[in-house]
């Protein structure tokens, strides 16, 4: 995926909850003490 | 030459990367007699690019200040950096400026940052200028950017040059008025008598469908003003070939600030008299190694004289005295001056409590409300941690300063990450920011992707407990809770309900019991992350005459809402970003795929540029899935 040029903005919407699986994983990065990778 | 506002030219130089913008400046100083040799960005002897990141990227990153007075004008031509990572430059430069000139090179299609500064500088009431650069190159068909430029544009646009050969052998460009191209002038004579508020003049032409050669040059500046006209102008600044015609042209026909209305916040408009009281806007803020603080003002209404004292928004009851007042010839000189007139454009030392965008009164008045100069929210963040103890003292007073220099590097300590963020446009913009952190400040960071800021919140009702007793000699400690937990409406954080009847709590004690909850939901149960949204009552508990106290409570409510919370099916939340996104119509269906299949995006909006160039798709997507967005996009 690559646009060459353009423009791209954003802004904090709001929060919502996250997907089970990826909560999963956020607890599991969290429970071995590492970072949590995106 | 005299001080008066007839002779100023204010032109800020705007268009993609690689146009041509610093040569083409760094040419127009040559013609001028500003500098001895002619710059150059290959050479690293560029008067605009004069900064160690500049000259090993080999292209501007922050705006250059070019002054001087020739040709009967007093000059201020203003290089912007062609990337948007540092289009906070750029919008300044076009506020300051009168005209915006459009560099466009020939060897490419006007692409959206060309287009977003032309539309901005028209929306600010601006006086717009193309120059068409590297017109000399193979496969250059001058008539083919030109109507790509009447689209992009819209419309307005004439050719005041014509390339006597489109291609290798261009070495001249007559005008638009020694060549005979009867379609071009007719159309520059209806752009120019659309502007015209003469009634005799245009009763006049519409009798006789031409103008006199005098009557033309004297509208054509005022037609350029109302935005009713854009000439084209065709050169190439690394040969020179043509940089005499736009210095021609700019000197005759660029409008000057009297053309112009500037008006405060209210839309009241300010008179252009250096007579008034002194009203002036910072459009640019330097930290100089030597000088300290470097503000670049346009003075609105009124003169600014060395040794004036001055206030802004933010200054001290008394003002301030600025160290010096200068004139810039780009990063490599700067020229003391006595005084600017209104229109003039001026920069000023040690103006300590100005900051970009501020308006600038003399000490004793009061600042008015000026419309604040746009710009845009940063979008990337990047974790900093200082290398070593000596870093992290400096760390903070430097990063200041890169604040106060570009309106779109941000920092902050987050709260909820305890990480030291940057924030900025795009990678990198932080990867300049960084560089300039050690090379001017000395300040060694490693850097990292922030941590996600998660939040914490429960789905249903629970009920827990905690009983806290401590029997290990001495005085014991005794204290338990009985609590429930149950879901809040959305933004009304974690809320207490104390709910205890029959004594089964002292009074006193309770306090103590909500101190531990607010404690623990602060910390996180989950995730380490901040619980939102949560209602929590307490409604029993038992303490004892003798152990009981603050401390056995705290301990107690802490771990019964975490027992609770525990038990409320509780899920993690995490922050969606709201995001606008434009990009060649050509690419708009993979990015749109991406977006909805790779990135969990919700599109909820797509539109299409008036010449179905771009389109512009708004979404809603997780940050998590965003971060490396801006650099998977390019």
């Amino acid at each position: 995926m690559t646009a060459g040029e353009g423009a791209f903005s954003m802004r904090l919407g709001d929060y919502a909850p996250i997907l089970a699986s990826e909560q999963q994983r956020v607890l599991s990065s969290v429970t071995r003490g590492e970072p949590i990778e995106v | 030459m005299t001080s008066t506002h007839k002779g100023l030219r204010n032109l800020a130089f705007v268009g993609h990367p690689a146009a041509g913008k610093t040569t083409l400046v760094d040419a127009l100083a040559h013609l001028c007699g500003f500098v001895a040799r002619k710059g150059s960005v290959a050479e690293r002897t560029s008067i605009c690019d004069a900064q160690p990141e500049e000259q090993d990227k080999g292209h501007t990153l922050q705006a250059a200040w070019v002054q001087g007075d020739a040709r009967g004008c007093r000059w201020t031509w203003i290089d912007t950096p062609g990337y948007d990572d540092f289009v906070a430059d750029t919008n300044g430069a076009i506020a300051a400026a009168d005209v915006v000139v459009g560099v466009h090179s020939a060897l490419g299609r006007p692409n959206h940052d060309f287009r977003r500064e032309l539309e901005r500088a028209r929306s600010l009431g601006k006086g717009r200028v193309i120059v068409v650069t590297h017109c000399d190159a193979d496969n250059v068909d001058f008539d083919r950017v030109v109507d790509e430029l009447d689209r992009a544009v819209g419309d307005l646009c004439v050719p005041f040059d014509h390339p006597d050969v489109t291609g290798p052998g261009f070495h001249s460009a007559p005008t638009i008025f020694e060549v005979d191209h009867h379609d071009w002038r007719r159309n520059l004579l209806d752009r120019v008598m659309d502007a015209c508020e003469d009634e005799a003049l245009l009763a006049r032409y519409l009798e006789t469908g031409t103008l006199s050669d005098a009557d033309l040059h004297a509208q054509i500046p005022r037609a350029i003003a109302r935005g009713s006209l854009v000439p084209i102008l065709a050169c190439n600044p690394l040969s020179g070939v043509g940089v005499e015609g736009v210095l021609a042209f700019l000197a005759e026909f660029c409008p000057t600030p009297d053309l112009f209305t500037q008006r405060d916040a209210s839309g009241a408009p300010i008179a252009l008299d250096a007579a008034a009281p002194l009203l002036a806007r910072v459009v640019c803020v330097r930290s100089d190694a030597h000088l300290g603080k470097l503000c670049t003002l346009r003075v609105l209404a009124g003169t600014l004289a060395a040794g004036d004292a001055l206030a802004g928004p933010r200054s001290p009851e008394k003002g301030e005295k600025p160290g010096g007042l200068f004139r810039l010839l780009g990063k490599r000189r700067r020229d003391a001056v006595e005084r600017a007139v209104a229109g003039e454009i001026v920069t000023l030392s040690r103006l300590e409590g100005a900051s970009f965008g501020d308006a600038i009164v003399r000490a004793g008045a009061v600042p008015p409300a000026l419309e604040p100069i746009a710009q845009p929210e940063p979008v990337v963040s990047l974790a900093l941690v200082p290398r070593s103890r000596n870093d992290e003292q400096k760390i903070g007073d430097a990063l200041r300063k890169l604040a106060q220099e570009d309106p779109t590097f941000t920092f902050e300590h987050d709260v909820d990450t305890h990480e030291l963020l940057v924030r900025g446009l795009t990678e990198q913009h932080l990867a300049v920011a960084e560089a300039r952190l050690a090379r001017r400040y000395g300040v060694e960071v490693s850097s990292h992707p922030p941590r996600i800021a998660y939040r914490e919140t429960v789905t249903r009702r629970a009920e827990g407990h905690h009983r806290h007793k401590k029997q290990t000699g001495g005085r014991g400690q005794f204290g338990e809770c009985f609590v429930s937990v149950r879901p809040n409406p959305k933004g009304t954080g974690v809320t207490f309900t104390d709910a205890v009847v029959g004594g089964a709590i002292p009074r006193n004690l309770i306090p103590a019991v909500e101190k531990g909850v607010r404690e623990a939901a602060a910390k996180g149960v989950l995730a380490h992350s901040q619980v939102v949204d949560v209602d929590l009552e307490l409604y029993d508990g038992k303490f004892h005459d003798v152990d009981s106290d603050e401390a056995s409570f705290k301990i107690a409510g802490a771990r019964a809402f975490v027992d609770a919370f525990q038990k409320a099916s509780p899920v993690l939340l995490e922050p969606v970003m709201e995001l606008e996104v434009t990009i060649p119509t050509d690419s708009a269906g993979a990015i749109f795929s991406d977006l909805t299949s790779h990135r969990r995006a919700q599109v909820f909006d797509q539109s299409t540029s008036v010449d179905g160039a771009f389109t512009t798709i708004r979404a809603h997507a997780p940050l998590s899935l965003l971060q490396s967005y801006q650099r998977d996009l390019k």
